[in-house]
């Protein structure tokens, strides 16, 4: 028994003294303490009489027997002299200066001595003033430990140490990447950030627990709000998912909410002109404009659902469109992402979703990153990987690209754009090569081993050296690494998908994972990395042509039943058409009307796709929060609102059901979406009974088996990842413990097909450099949300990023204006210089419109799942002079 | 009882530096022995056996140290400590650079006595012609196949490397020494873990004084019997005393562990000018002063003088005659702490600034009696709050002499007192 102010902790409760005297509820002062970091002991605020000696609560071991007093006399007059030591250094706010408070110390003992007054406001979101900085060093250890970059140091000693990052570098200057750890754990206010100086001069603040609508990492966020303005942004220090860490979109990236651009009224095009220009009109008009419109193309009707809308409005949309306007034309951008992962994955495994769970990195051994910026793309899932790689994890990249996370690993496997499949072969092969095969898990839970492993020999390291560029010893090397790994972990990205084989690619990292039992436990397993915020839910919800919501397959009759029993309709009999489908049967008139929930298209679709579907379609509906590209081409608009505005769920890459509420009010004469498809859906003849989105999901629970025990009473806290078979269910953060739904996996064999695109393009000697698209971390897709905050002062424009040896040959200068042209179309954008990538390849963003990234991206798509080749398009850069 | 020569061994025998020399006189002998003939557990048996205790301060139990290493934990590493940064203190440097075979020998023992097969001298920062000396030793002891890889047959490799530290005192405190090592900036770790289970690199790691180290050859040579029939019981073993400050020869002395005080001072010709002892610091600037009444008679080993308020530390006595001003040393010893303080933890970061602040007043004869107040003040709020003994260190001269020597201290206020009453006069 451990006895703290008289009153009694068990010693197993408790890690150091610190959580023993929490325990007991005792109050023990803190300052360098951050539960994200391993206590240092640097502040000295925490000591307590232990046994008679004080000694630093935080950093003390707990042990049985330990007599513990945090409130004497002599503390009292320790804490009070170490804030007048504190107040002569510095002059601190925050948490430090509440301790000063607190203990009476009023900066008289010692005369204030000379302080480091330096301040620093370059940065956009960032601000330093450092006279208030007490030099407890929780900064760099932040930065350190949670995002593994190393932007701080202290320099100097004695009374001369201070912080620093460089010496008479401005901060904006920095390798910082604005994740804003440091301010939101910074006691004294000296590290700071624009929301927090507005929060503290905002009286009457409420905090609502929400989730980050950014990316598929579902960070949760406590939002402050004045109740008309988000002010500023935390990450939820329980949150499984993120512990309180987020980027700089999520901290930071919210001025696009009250934005004056924001949609406040539908518009329409009257006349049924597409020349007639988009005016503002009434809600009732609009609306039944668009029943009209969507009535009167039945059969002739499809929609692309959005994966930033919340799942009960991916719920709503395809149950409109199925049993609303008896169709399966209904699909989401998991098709322009990781739709060849669900395609693939399912194929091999039987489930289509990540096997296990983000929290599962730290268990990790050995972790392949393939196909991933995600230091870039999953921010937070990215400094995961970088933490447990400090921690000593090993690491394999797969990536044209030397990623922030290639330059850290063990090995990068830098390959010529389009050859994954050839690459994933020969780390097969090379596996068996070692014998480096989990004999045991192959014979219980796979079957063609033996025949993949003849199949796999023509790709022996040194012969497919040819096809991806990747040194043979290189490839051996990795697949030593992945074949004495205990625990290999998969992350993987758009790199491995959205290609001409995307999906067999898929199979083959299965295959990966499978050769070396890498699935069912803790620390291993599969695992996309989904791009938008609520991808899986989209996908999970039936916004796809031949899958119903929770993944039920339209053609098995109990499903029928059991779909037709809660829809009141029967479901359709048409096969249902993909994205890419949708817009060449739109082009040849098969599709007439076309819905459009919150994505823009024409930015991030490839316009060899859009264009014409677009001059040939009758009536185009966007509902959107922005005039985006699209929406500036549609025939009605409809104002909706964005995820601070509303209540629902979204669901993360590792199959998180998290709840979305509602921070302010939409902007006035916008609506939530739901609301507005149930509108229509009562426009078309099918009214809704929800009165809020937790009913929606109450009906969730009852058509898909997957989510039977998922409500929004059940979703508090950190949610629950599905299946959650019924309402007693913890849900399941580990897939495939015990067996695949298909049995025994069986080995996929994939031949490499070089991409139709490579043939398609007129030749090496017209287009020599291979062009690969993705984003930056500063922006978040089409960027009409980032565009929209002070995002644009990091980056303001998309960037050609290529080799300084490519440039030269081209005559073409850093930050020099260049055009990107491929036998698709042509992009401009500025050339950026880097040795991040190999000669002969080439990178592009697509945040900004001006660019026109995917004018110049093919139409070439994933052979199995549809998926476009975004990855690979053979161009030639020219400088515009 | 006088002078024994069982690391000094270059003051008998000329040119011990020079490899030739040392082989000649049984050098790398031991190692051999060692590394052919016996298991490393002997090794770490006999050195156990012999009672050796650090020579860098603490006089912890070598081969305990030792034996904390877990054994089938690789890599682990030897660091010699050759920071020699105590004011006062200087028996490494001479070590180093006349007898650094020795050092090289007993510390290349102590790697195949605990499994390491590598071996970091870190030396102080200003130790350029050291480091030359012992990179040169280094390099002739692996060319002629006493040091490198596969020694004499075996499968055992000791590789040896010199590295340079920055120049910052608190860079002899274990920990941080092995942060500076691998490059981070030199300041404590949190302990534990301790270096023996998580330390260069995170790996296990034994740290030991240059002089400890050269003890070692010989105790294998001549047996642990042999070593504890030297000293003392607990204190087995000789010392290099420096002897510095109001002495006629100042200098290192060696004598067996026990020597009495006044044996050693009449090595080194007695208090200077014929004048009469004051105090002694033993161990350089950060142990209590002792004042010459304790000293009569004191043998000199670790449990006598902390039984006369002070600590043998690394032995480097800085002798006081009686003119010395007491407040003068403590002001010297508190600017060298204030300096040194490594800035991490705020007790002694701050509570050496103010402490420099008041004592900077008293030898300017502007201090007051509320100053001398405020250093008891300003040590209780450092004493038993810092993140290492750096902190407390700075404390040991303040509060002996303020203890020991008030009248010091009152003559420093009170001519401060008299020249406040010219002023308002
Ligand atoms: C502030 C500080 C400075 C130290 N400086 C030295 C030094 O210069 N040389 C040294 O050998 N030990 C120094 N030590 C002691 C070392 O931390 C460590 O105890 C010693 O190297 C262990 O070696 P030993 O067991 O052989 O004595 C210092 C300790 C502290 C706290
Ligand atoms: S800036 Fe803040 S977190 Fe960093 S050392 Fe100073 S007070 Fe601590
Ligand atoms: S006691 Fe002094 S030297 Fe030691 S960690 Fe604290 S500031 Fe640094
Ligand atoms: S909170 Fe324990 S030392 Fe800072």
């Amino acid at each position: 028994m451990i006895v703290v102010d008289g009153r009694p902790v068990a010693p197993d409760a408790a890690h150091t003294v610190l959580d023993a005297c929490r325990t007991a509820g005792a109050h023990v002062p803190t300052l360098c303490h951050d539960a994200r970091v391993e206590p240092r002991g640097h502040c000295r605020a925490c000591l307590v009489d232990v046994d008679g000696r004080l000694v630093p609560a935080c950093t003390t071991p707990a042990h049985d027997g330990q007599r513990i007093a945090t409130d004497t006399p002599a503390l009292a007059a320790y804490r009070r002299d170490l804030c007048e030591l504190m107040l002569a250094e510095s002059a601190p706010r925050g948490a430090a200066a509440a301790l000063c408070a607190a203990t009476g110390a009023d900066g008289t003992r010692y005369p204030p001595r000379a302080r480091d007054g330096r301040a620093d406001d370059s940065h956009p979101y960032l601000r330093f003033d450092l006279e208030a900085c007490i030099k407890c060093r929780l900064c760099v250890q932040v930065c350190e430990d949670v995002q593994g970059q190393f932007v701080y140091a202290f320099a100097g000693r004695g009374e001369g140490a201070h912080l620093s990052w460089g010496d008479g570098v401005r901060f904006a200057d920095t390798d910082c990447v604005a994740c804003g750890a440091c301010a939101s754990a910074c006691p004294s206010g000296a590290i700071d950030d624009v929301d927090r100086r507005r929060a503290t001069s905002t009286a009457g603040l409420r905090t609502v627990r929400t989730t980050c609508g950014y990316c598929g990492v579902g960070c949760q966020l406590d939002v402050r709000t004045d109740g008309t303005d988000v002010v500023q942004i935390d990450g939820t220090r329980a949150a499984s998912v993120n512990a309180g860490h987020l980027c700089v979109k999520g901290r930071y990236a919210h001025r696009f909410v009250g934005h004056p651009d924001r949609l406040t009224t539908p518009l329409v095009r009257r006349g049924g002109r597409r020349d007639a220009p988009l005016v503002p009109a009434g809600w009732d008009e609009a609306l039944d404009l668009v029943a009209r419109k969507m009535d009167e193309h039945r059969g002739k009707v499809a929609a692309l659902s959005s994966s930033r809308c919340t799942n009960e409005e991916n719920y709503l949309l395809q149950k409109w469109l199925r049993a609303g306007l008896a169709t399966h034309n209904v699909d989401c951008c998991a098709r322009v992402c990781h739709g060849p992962t669900a395609a693939g994955m399912r194929r091999v495994l039987g489930t289509g979703a990540a096997t296990n769970s983000l929290a599962d990195i730290a268990h990790a051994d050995v972790i392949l990153v393939s196909g991933s910026n995600a230091t870039v793309g999953h921010p937070v899932t990215g400094a995961r990987i970088k933490q447990a790689v400090l921690r000593g994890a090993r690491l394999i990249v797969i990536d044209p690209r030397r990623t922030e996370l290639a330059a850290i690993a063990d090995a990068h496997l830098q390959l010529r754009p389009g050859s994954n499949v050839a690459l994933l072969n020969s780390l097969a092969c090379a596996l068996f090569d070692l014998a480096l095969e989990n004999r045991a898990f192959l014979a219980a839970r796979t079957t063609g081993a033996a025949e993949l492993r003849a199949f796999v020999a023509q790709y022996a390291p040194e012969r497919a050296e040819a096809l991806t560029g990747v040194p043979a010893a290189l490839v051996r090397r990795a697949a030593a690494l992945w074949g004495n790994a205990e625990r290999p972990y998969q992350a993987h990205g758009l790199g491995m998908t959205e290609h001409f084989q995307g999906s067999e690619s898929v199979m083959l990292l299965c295959n990966l994972s499978l050769l070396v039992g890498g699935f069912g436990r803790e620390g291993v397993g599969v695992n996309p990395l989904r791009g938008q915020n609520n991808v899986q839910g989209a996908a999970d919800m039936g916004c796809q042509p031949d899958l119903l919501t929770g993944y039920a397959d339209p053609a098995d009759p109990a499903v029928r039943e059991r779909f037709t029993r809660v829809w009141g309709r029967p479901l359709p009999t048409d096969r249902g058409l993909t994205i890419p489908k949708m817009y060449r049967a739109a082009a040849r008139g098969d599709v007439r009307a076309l819905f459009i929930l919150g994505e823009d298209v024409v930015q991030t679709d490839p316009a060899a796709h859009v264009d014409p579907a677009f001059a040939a379609l009758d009536f185009i509906v966007v509902q959107e929060i922005f005039l985006s590209k699209t929406a500036e081409r549609a025939d009605v608009v409809l104002p909706g609102a964005c995820f601070f505005e509303k209540d629902g769920t979204f669901t993360n890459g590792e199959r998180r059901i998290q709840r979305v509420r509602k921070v302010v009010e939409p902007p006035p004469g916008a609506r939530a979406d739901w609301q507005i498809l149930c509108e229509l859906m009562a426009r078309t003849g099918l009214p809704q009974p929800f009165a809020h989105p937790s009913d929606v999901m109450d009906e969730i629970a009852q058509v898909a088996p997957p989510f039977a025990g998922v409500s929004f009473a059940r979703l508090e806290g950190d949610g629950l990842q599905w299946p959650v078979p019924d309402a007693a269910h913890p849900g399941t953060g580990i897939l495939h413990a015990q067996a695949f739904p298909v049995g025994k996996a069986v080995l996929p064999q994939v031949q490499y097909v070089p991409s139709p695109v490579l043939a398609n393009a007129g030749g090496e000697a017209a287009y020599p450099l291979r062009l690969v698209t993705g984003r930056v971390l500063e922006h978040y897709n089409c960027g009409t949300m980032t565009r929209r905050t002070d995002a644009v002062r990091l980056v303001a424009h998309d960037a050609l990023e290529i080799h300084p040896d490519d440039a030269r040959a081209l005559g073409v200068v850093d930050g020099a204006p260049v055009r990107v042209v491929s036998a698709y179309g042509e992009a401009r954008a500025h050339a950026a210089l880097t040795e991040a990538v190999a000669p002969g390849t080439c990178f592009l963003s697509f945040h900004f419109p001006e660019t026109g990234t995917n004018d110049v991206t093919s139409d070439i798509v994933d052979r199995v799942a549809d998926c476009p080749e975004y990855k690979l398009t053979p161009v030639r850069v020219e400088p515009i002079r | 009882m006088g002078e024994m020569h069982v690391v000094l061994r270059h003051r008998d025998i000329p040119d011990l530096h020079d490899l030739d020399v040392y082989v000649a006189h049984g050098g790398y002998a031991q190692l051999k022995r060692a590394v052919t003939t016996m298991q490393p557990a002997e090794v770490l048996d006999i050195v156990k056996a012999s009672g050796l205790r650090g020579r860098g301060g603490a006089g912890f139990p070598t081969g305990l140290k030792w034996s904390f290493c877990p054994r089938d934990v690789y890599p682990k590493y030897i660091v010699v400590n050759n920071d020699e940064s105590e004011p006062g203190t200087f028996k490494d440097h001479e070590l180093t650079l006349r007898n650094p075979h020795q050092v090289i020998e007993g510390a290349a023992l102590a790697a195949y006595a605990i499994g390491a097969q590598a071996v970091y001298i870190y030396c102080r920062g200003e130790f350029w012609q050291e480091m030359k000396v012992l990179e040169a030793a280094v390099a002739r002891a692996r060319a002629a196949g006493w040091l490198g890889q596969r020694l004499h047959g075996t499968d055992y490799t000791c590789e040896v490397y010199v590295t340079p530290g920055a120049g910052a005192y608190i860079c002899g405190e274990e920990t941080a020494l092995l942060n500076s090592l691998e490059g981070e900036l030199g300041q404590p770790r949190l302990k534990p873990p301790f270096p023996a289970v998580a330390g260069l690199y995170a790996r296990p790691t034994v740290v030991n004084n240059t002089e400890t180290l050269a003890n070692v050859p010989p105790i294998v040579e001549k047996g642990a019997a042999w070593f504890k029939a030297i000293g003392t019981e607990k204190s087995p073993g000789t010392k290099v005393f420096c002897l510095s400050g109001h002495v006629e020869r100042p200098g290192n002395y060696e004598v067996p562990l026990g020597t009495p005080f006044e044996d050693l001072m009449a090595l080194a010709g007695g208090v200077w000018k014929g004048r009469a002892l004051k105090a002694i610091m033993p161990a350089g600037a950060s142990s209590p002063v002792t004042p010459a009444a304790k000293l009569a008679g004191l043998p000199l080993d670790w449990e006598r003088v902390a039984a006369a308020g002070s600590t043998l530390g690394s032995a480097s006595f800085i002798v006081l005659d009686e003119t010395t001003d007491m407040v003068w040393v403590a002001d010297k010893t508190t600017r060298f702490f204030q300096h040194e303080s490594c800035g991490k933890c705020s007790p002694c970061r701050e509570g050496t600034y103010w402490l420099k602040q008041v004592y900077r007043r008293l030898v300017a004869g502007q201090g007051t009696a509320a100053d001398v107040d405020l250093i008891g003040d300003i040590a209780r709020q450092i004493d038993g709050k810092c993140f290492c003994p750096l902190g407390e260190f700075a404390l040991s001269a303040p509060r002996s002499t303020l203890q020991l020597f008030r009248e010091d201290y009152d003559r420093a206020a009170a001519g401060a007192a008299a020249q406040n009453g010219q002023a308002h006069a």
